[in-house]
């Protein structure tokens, strides 16, 4: 019961950062149509990111998330400018095949940069443990702030979208690109943004799973992967299914973990996301 | 106001307008007829800047205007109500005219024209928090042209605004296009609706594959049985 209770409040904590991440990646394809997948990579060199800053000047991530926002936010929009804007019109499996070259190009050139072997970015909260109710409950206080980071971030998108001009701008080119279009609506401009900002997520995203993960140049296409898994789940671009969807696959990713030993525990979300298809194929919180 | 010169448009290399030549006046309601796949549609898209012609010119407020993208247009005072009316479905009403209104043009003065388009369709008023898609034919047609008004325009161009509308729809519609007209704006109407369209305009031009057959005041065009001719394909 204990286990079932810590592996629960695990994933949701967990989870609610992959809901974040998946957000990312559906209001990128909300106003392109592309599913990214070198998201996973691009959060992979994140993480790589912060931990050169922690080598060359001691930076805490927890403090490296301000020089790596803006970096992952031109990330963003470089990869809408140079990349997808040219082939976006195009068939759809040209996006996937850029998507994923620019995934194995940045894998390889950071396995070139970083060597093969597992490191870990040091945090001052990654040993930190919250014990909650008498010792019933023990968790790692980084999977506490990240998922009030988490829960707190998902609440200004939520309201960047619905208060906004921009995200006002952003649903429109996503519900009638022509219409939006035609009422004068800069496209470009939108587009451009919400890819930065997909990318400052990953920013800060990679930040709150930093502290004790083992980080590898080869983990991207497997966070790409987890965060389809998520956006399918959560309906594409229906926002708190995604917010649901992410915490589902923590859980079933912790519960995994536990219960089912060694390998085999790894493929328990792709199981269960499988399954789950076969039943709401338009998503958890859809009404068809 | 606006003159096309000579345009030539299509899609593709299949041409569509041949040679066409219009001016509309200031103060103007000018009436577009035509059957289906005359072209209408092409040329709104060809003043909006979202369809490029391959020949002519256009000037607007006397000087030569050719829009390359339709925010050019928009922030000169052209906006269309499209064919269609192509609502942001998911959105309220009041998110729907909001988006009408954010060139730099037409956002200082968006809070003040929303209570105009209110005044002028105090439906929308009443649903203003509703979503769009689930609006009436009607409503829908309401928020097309409130949102339209939102960009503050010198030109409103409407296409076929009556297109499935009910009959008592189409005169609520047609009488605020009247109020408006009167109230100084131009107006480029197109239709398929002959009757309406004769009854309330002041100029009106016939649109056949592609070129203009007819123009003149409209009732003019109305005793002219080549009107009737163009305008059933015949
Ligand atoms: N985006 C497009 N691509 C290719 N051809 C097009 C496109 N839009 C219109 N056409 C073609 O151009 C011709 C004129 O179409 P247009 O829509 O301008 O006519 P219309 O007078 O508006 O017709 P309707 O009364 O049916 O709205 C048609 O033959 C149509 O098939
Ligand atoms: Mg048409």
């Amino acid at each position: 019961m204990d286990m079932l209770a810590q592996g629960l409040i695990q994933g949701v904590l967990v989870g609610s950062t992959y809901g974040l991440i998946a957000l990312g990646m559906g209001l990128i394809y909300s106003v392109s149509g592309v599913v990214n997948f070198a998201q996973g990579d691009m959060l992979i060199v994140a993480l790589y990111v912060a931990l050169s800053l922690f080598a060359a000047f001691r930076f805490d991530p927890y403090v490296s998330v301000v020089v790596m926002l803006p970096i992952m936010a031109i990330a963003g929009a470089l990869l809408y400018l140079l990349l997808i804007r040219r082939i976006m019109t195009g068939h759809a499996f040209m996006a996937v095949q850029m998507t994923l070259a620019l995934s194995f190009v940045l894998e390889s050139s950071l396995l070139m940069i970083y060597g093969g072997d597992l490191q870990h970015v040091p945090s001052a909260y990654e040993a930190s443990l919250l014990i909650l109710g008498n010792g019933l409950l023990v968790v790692r206080t980084s999977l506490v702030i990240a998922f009030a980071v988490s829960c707190l971030l998902s609440m200004l998108l939520y309201w960047m979208l619905n208060r906004t001009d921009l995200g006002r701008e952003i649903r429109a080119v996503n519900q009638n690109m022509k219409a939006a279009v035609l009422m004068g609506i800069d496209v470009e401009r939108v587009r451009t943004l919400t890819f930065a900002a997909g990318g400052a997520l990953l920013a800060i995203a990679a930040v709150l799973l930093s502290p004790g993960l083992s980080l590898s140049p080869t983990a991207g296409l497997q966070y790409t992967m987890l965060t389809i898994m998520v956006l399918v789940l959560g309906g594409m671009t229906n926002f708190f299914g995604i917010l649901l969807g992410g915490v589902i696959i923590g859980v079933v990713e912790a519960m995994g973990g536990i219960y089912v030993s060694g390998t085999a525990g790894l493929i328990v979300p792709y199981a269960i996301f499988a399954i789950f298809l076969l039943l709401r194929p338009h998503g958890l919180l859809s009404r068809r | 106001m606006l003159e096309l010169l000579g345009i030539h448009a299509g899609y593709h290399g299949v041409g569509v307008l041949r040679d066409v030549s219009l001016r509309v006046a200031p103060k103007a309601f000018f009436g577009l007829l035509g059957a289906n796949n005359a072209g209408k549609t092409t040329l709104v898209n060809v003043i909006s800047g979202a369809v490029r012609p391959t020949a002519g010119a256009i000037r607007f407020d006397g000087a030569e205007f050719s829009a390359v993208d339709p925010r050019e247009a928009v922030e000169r005072g052209i906006i269309q109500v499209p064919e269609g009316r192509l609502l942001f479905p998911d959105m309220t009403v009041l998110e729907n005219l909001m988006l009408g209104g954010l060139s730099s043009r037409a956002k200082p003065r968006r809070d003040a024209t929303l209570e105009r388009v209110f005044t002028l369709f105090p439906r929308l008023r009443e649903r203003r928090s509703q979503k769009a898609g689930t609006l009436s034919g009607g409503e829908q047609q309401m928020v097309a042209i409130g949102r339209g008004l939102m960009a503050d325009p010198v030109l409103l161009m409407l296409d076929e605004p009556s297109l499935g509308l009910s009959p008592a729809a189409v005169q609520t519609i047609f009488r605020v296009l009247v109020d408006l007209h009167r109230s100084g704006l131009t107006i480029l109407l197109v239709e398929q609706n002959l009757k309406l369209t004769l009854s309330c305009t002041t100029r009106c031009a016939v649109l056949e594959r592609g070129e203009v057959v007819l123009e003149g005041e409209p009732k003019q065009l109305g005793d002219d049985p080549r009107t009737h001719r163009a305008y059933m394909g015949l």
